[in-house]
């Protein structure tokens, strides 16, 4: 009995350190950086659920500067009026104007900060004021994911991956977004030795296999004596494994329309030729591709 | 009733997961395995002699006890606040945690294991649970020869067979238990799995990073786009496993405590002052 | 003085003290009963119709004559004073012979209800006659099922008012004699006025501090026999319509009679809910008050929106709206227990109202509290015992205020004194936590999961040492 007043009293003595109202947090569910100038230039959209009715929670969007980045994060506080929460932090944008100083700044900001989790998704986009007022809660997570897993045409970084790319000295691939009146995605960007550099939608797909990160995806050629007539392909599967002096691939082919009646050896031809052609820009290896195709061919 | 020798082994392997994974920087694969070798052979010599027979071997035992409570009292604390109350002061922490392992560490080898085997029926449904959950991200790409390679595999060998030997003189020779062969196995088996398995879903460079690489790898999980953010139930299930070293530790201090201070007088307000000073120095270590 | 006026003063010339004088021939017989706990048509049946056509005996033949031919089974030959009275005041009727000899005859007149259904502890299947108030027919209630004749009774008279008649049962052969000797020795050291029911023998035979109960009542025959074939012992007790089994585990709290009648799949199922229903009726609460004030990032983001937007009109901190709903359910379960019938359904539509519309609408407590506490309140109602459920009170406030202090670290601490508090106990020297703490995976099989043992799994090894047989 004594021993349960004693706890009692020394649990009231320490005091409630952390208690804090669930309406007291600011809530940042997108944070956007650049540096204009020398100075950092930090956007940050909260989220609040305004009314018990509404659907879809409201992004608001507060901008501060300052010359470094924990500096700018007190003054973002001061701004809210709240506490600054960033665990459930989703979105990271950054601009052309991050390079390898910046960079690690960054990475040693979110490394060094017990709340945040590394696992939000982190995009480059030309004007990040605009994103943010433009954008709705949770639409570029969405379409990043959705785009990957049916087209295969961009890749969903997350700040680990950056991280992790960064300091093994590979280059880091960012999906990039375009906004004029509304958001577009617009393939990636490569950032390798302080440099960035676009990557079309289209040749994603190769820098996918290279990574063997690939979804699924769709493929049309056309024919080679009738301009009209298209052969569509669709990618379910593609297994990519790196030996130490080739790279095996392994995909699984549906052939949706066979306007050229092409055989089944010709389809694999004209596949691998094109897949080849691409790989060969990306690595020196040795590549071996294996396919199984069903849908309708002649034989 | 008495307690069954397969109790304190499952004791035996939660104690050296414990210090295996608070210590998991300075680790690898073959340090790991020479370690475990060094201290099989070690552990052989000191039960063909008996050597804790020995008054000596006793006061030397509860000495290292002394020293090692405040450096991983400090350890755990930090442990806590950096994952579960963060803007919370360590000291009431602290506190907290060596009131408990004062009250259940006074209460004998009974209810301790009691206290464990109930404890353990949780622990171990949970390591299941995170080993299922953690198989859809490993990454093969991840696992390279590095992880078998290290700078100094003498001395980091040398330090985890004290890190195997110090928890076999806390269980096997107080309960007169044999040690055999597959319970070092087994802990061993399974630590290196769980090293390969923390390798295979964060890589080498993003291991070495972060702290505590055994809770990074339960960030990433992301099922059915609902259960997600689980990580604070798997550190409060390894936070049962470090709990469980300190209290060992108390209980060897206090089993053992007659030997260095010859009083007759009851112990408990020793045990008081020295409960105190030990949560003094671990405010105080860096 | 004689017998009859000793009695008269001692009882201060009690209304209900019959005295009738019988004169044959020489030989004076008189006859005291108390009138409220005879029955009369026995006496007249049994005593004095058989009295009224004897012819002059000597009185000598007239005891032994009595003692042998009255038509009653439970004609006796008392010697002294002491006697006589506990004899009279137990119901039997005394014949005093020319103020020498002295007899007493048992005719008591049955005070009790009949045998009835179970009235807290129901089942679906199975049998449904429950125990009364009257120590003969408890007993014979488990002498019908249990017909050996190695079940053995020891009685005491405790209480120095009541007087109240104990039995201890057991069976001899299953159970160790050494829990059955302990017993006895805490039973003789009872020195108290009265016990008006069983359950006041609780707190003699309990001895640890912990919130928990060591002893279970029941009031099913059914589940007192199993008991006394796993090798515990039962004590009964007059005028109580409560058994207790003696010693009880943890696991018996989850066990029901239901279990032993269906499938063992399926009462896994059960069991398993059922412990489910136990660890959430002592944190969801604490869980939510954690998750809300220190450790919001363990939340997936809408839930944390849904949660931010229930809370903004209430002016309360999550701690004190958690304590303020608990205290009012339990207001609500106590009035619930205590009103009479009548006054029910209106009470019962207030207590409804107060707690759900209104108390949201007017912006004192969220929806989400109401939700919480009510989930936890109806899964602690799930054990069958009346104790176990209130012991759980006690550990849902320390979970709750440890968890407001420190969060999801305060819920480890709560779990590890929970712990500490459960393994601490020994229901008379034995584990209470038996299966799972000293492990035995033999006796788990009947533990949370139920295994089909085909043909009979073997007894407890900690509460008899005839292994051979069980259930």
């Amino acid at each position: 009995m004594k021993k349960i007043i004693i706890i009692f009293i020394l649990i009231f003595i320490t005091g409630c350190d952390s208690y804090i109202e669930l309406n007291d947090l600011a809530i940042i569910n997108a944070l956007g950086i650049e540096k204009v100038d020398n100075t950092y230039k930090i956007y940050a959209g909260t989220v609040q659920m305004l009314d018990e009715e509404s659907l879809m929670p409201e992004i608001e969007v507060y901008q501060v500067e300052g010359t470094s980045l924990n500096q700018i994060i007190d003054n973002l506080s001061l701004a809210l009026n709240k506490k600054i929460y960033l665990s459930h932090l989703d979105l990271l944008l950054l601009n052309d104007s991050i390079k390898d100083k910046e960079l690690e700044e960054i990475i040693n900001f979110f490394l060094n900060n017990n709340e945040t989790r590394e696992d939000f998704l982190v995009i480059n986009t030309n004007d990040i004021n605009k994103t943010l007022e433009k954008m709705k809660f949770q639409e570029i997570n969405e379409l990043v994911k959705n785009n990957k897993r049916e087209t295969s045409k961009t890749i969903y970084t997350t700040m680990y991956d950056v991280i992790k790319n960064y300091y093994d000295k590979k280059s880091i691939y960012i999906p990039a977004i375009n906004i004029k009146e509304t958001i577009t995605l617009n393939g990636l960007k490569e950032y390798k030795n302080n440099k960035y550099k676009d990557i079309k939608s289209d040749d994603v797909i190769y820098i996918n296999y290279y990574l063997n990160n690939i979804d699924t995806y769709k493929l049309s050629f056309s024919c080679s004596n009738q301009t009209n007539k298209y052969l569509y392909l669709n990618i379910l599967k593609g297994i990519t494994t790196t030996l130490n002096k080739e790279i095996l691939v392994a995909n699984e082919i549906k052939v949706i329309t066979n306007d050229c009646n092409y055989s089944k050896d010709e389809i694999n031809k004209i596949f691998n030729d094109n897949l080849k052609n691409k790989l060969n820009k990306l690595t020196k290896k040795k590549i071996t591709i294996n396919n199984t195709i069903r849908g309708t061919y002649e034989n | 009733m008495k307690i069954k020798k397969v109790e304190n082994r499952l004791a035996f392997f939660i104690l050296t997961l414990a210090l295996f994974l608070l210590n998991i920087n300075y680790l690898n694969i073959s340090t790991i395995l020479i370690g475990s070798l060094i201290a099989y052979l070690f552990i052989m010599l000191f039960e063909k002699t008996k050597i804790y027979q020995f008054k000596i071997v006793k006061i030397i035992l509860t000495i290292f006890s002394l020293l090692f409570l405040p450096i991983y009292l400090n350890k755990i604390t930090y442990y806590i606040s950096d994952n579960i109350l963060r803007e919370y002061s360590t000291i009431s922490i602290s506190l907290t945690l060596i009131i408990t392992i004062f009250i259940l560490g006074n209460k004998g080898y009974h209810t301790i294991i009691k206290v464990l085997l109930l404890a353990l029926y949780f622990i171990i449904f949970f390591f299941i649970l995170g080993f299922l959950t953690n198989l859809l991200y490993l990454d093969g790409n991840n696992i390279t020869t590095t992880i078998f390679f290290s700078n100094n595999l003498f001395l980091e060998s040398i330090y985890y067979s004290i890190l195997i030997i110090y928890p076999y003189f806390l269980i096997y020779p107080t309960t007169n238990t044999k040690f055999k062969f597959y319970d070092l196995a087994f802990s061993s088996f399974y630590q290196i799995i769980t090293y390969i398995v923390i390798i295979s879903i964060l890589g080498t460079t993003l291991t070495s990073l972060y702290k505590y690489p055994f809770i990074t790898i339960f960030k990433k999980v992301n099922l059915i786009g609902f259960i997600e953010r689980i990580e604070i139930i798997f550190s409060l299930n390894y936070l049962f496993c470090f709990y469980f070293l300190l209290l060992f530790s108390y209980y060897n201090i206090k089993s053992n405590l007659s030997l260095i201070i010859k009083k007759d007088k009851n112990l408990t307000i020793t045990l008081i002052f020295i409960t105190f000073i030990i949560f003094i120095i671990s405010t105080i270590i860096q | 003085m004689t017998y009859l006026e000793k009695i008269k003063k001692e009882s201060n010339n009690a209304d209900d003290y019959i005295y009738k004088e019988i004169k044959i021939g020489n030989n004076l017989i008189n006859t005291i009963n108390i009138e409220t706990i005879t029955s009369s048509e026995d006496i007249n049946n049994f005593i004095l119709k058989r009295i009224s056509i004897l012819e002059n005996l000597e009185s000598d033949n007239l005891k032994d004559f009595l003692l042998n031919f009255l038509p009653a089974t439970t004609t006796e030959e008392l010697t002294n004073y002491e006697k006589l009275k506990n004899k009279l005041l137990n119901g039997y009727t005394i014949l005093i012979i020319n103020n020498k000899y002295i007899l007493a005859i048992e005719t008591r007149r049955d005070l009790t209800r009949g045998v009835a259904e179970a009235d807290y502890e129901k089942s679906i299947m199975g049998p449904k006659d429950a125990f009364i108030e009257h120590y003969n027919t408890n007993l014979g209630l488990i002498r019908r099922r249990i017909k050996d004749i190695n079940l053995h009774i020891k009685t005491k008279e405790l209480g120095v008012h009541t007087k109240t008649k104990i039995g201890v049962l057991y069976i001899n052969g299953i159970c160790k004699m050494d829990l059955v000797n302990k017993i006895v020795k805490k039973l003789d050291k009872i020195n108290i006025d009265g016990i008006i029911d069983n359950n006041y023998l609780k707190t003699y035979l309990n001895e640890s501090k912990s919130l928990f109960p060591t002893l279970k009542g029941t009031e099913r025959p059914d589940l007192a026999s199993e008991a006394l074939l796993e090798g515990k012992v039962l004590i009964i007790a007059d005028n109580s319509p409560e058994v207790l089994i003696v010693p009880t585990f943890f696991i018996d709290f989850f066990h029901t009679s239901d279990d032993y009648y269906q499938k063992p799949l399926n009462v896994t199922f059960i069991r398993l809910i059922r412990l489910l229903a136990f660890i959430i009726a002592i944190f969801l609460p604490a869980l939510y008050v954690a998750l809300t004030t220190h450790n919001p990032d363990s939340m997936p983001i809408n839930l944390l929106l849904s949660f931010q937007s229930q809370r903004m009109s209430v002016p309360f901190p999550a701690f004190v709206e958690a304590i303020l709903m608990i205290i009012a359910f339990e207001i609500l379960r106590e009035s619930d227990i205590r009103i009479p019938s009548s006054m029910g359904t209106a009470i019962s539509i207030l207590g409804g109202l107060v707690l759900g519309d209104a108390a949201v609408v007017a912006g004192i407590v969220s929806p989400i509290m109401i939700i919480v506490v009510a989930i936890s309140a109806i899964s602690g109602l799930l054990i069958q015992s009346i104790e176990a459920i209130n012991s759980i009170r006690w550990y849902r406030f320390l979970v709750i205020i440890l968890a407001s202090i420190f969060g999801f670290y305060g819920i480890f601490l709560g779990v590890i004194l929970i712990l500490i508090n459960l393994s601490d106990t020994k229901s008379e020297d034995k584990d209470y936590l038996y299966p799972f703490a000293p492990i035995n995976l033999n006796e788990q099989k009947d533990g949370f999961v139920k295994v089909n043992t085909k043909g009979a799994k073997l007894r407890n090894p900690i509460l008899s040492n005839n292994k051979v047989r069980g259930n």
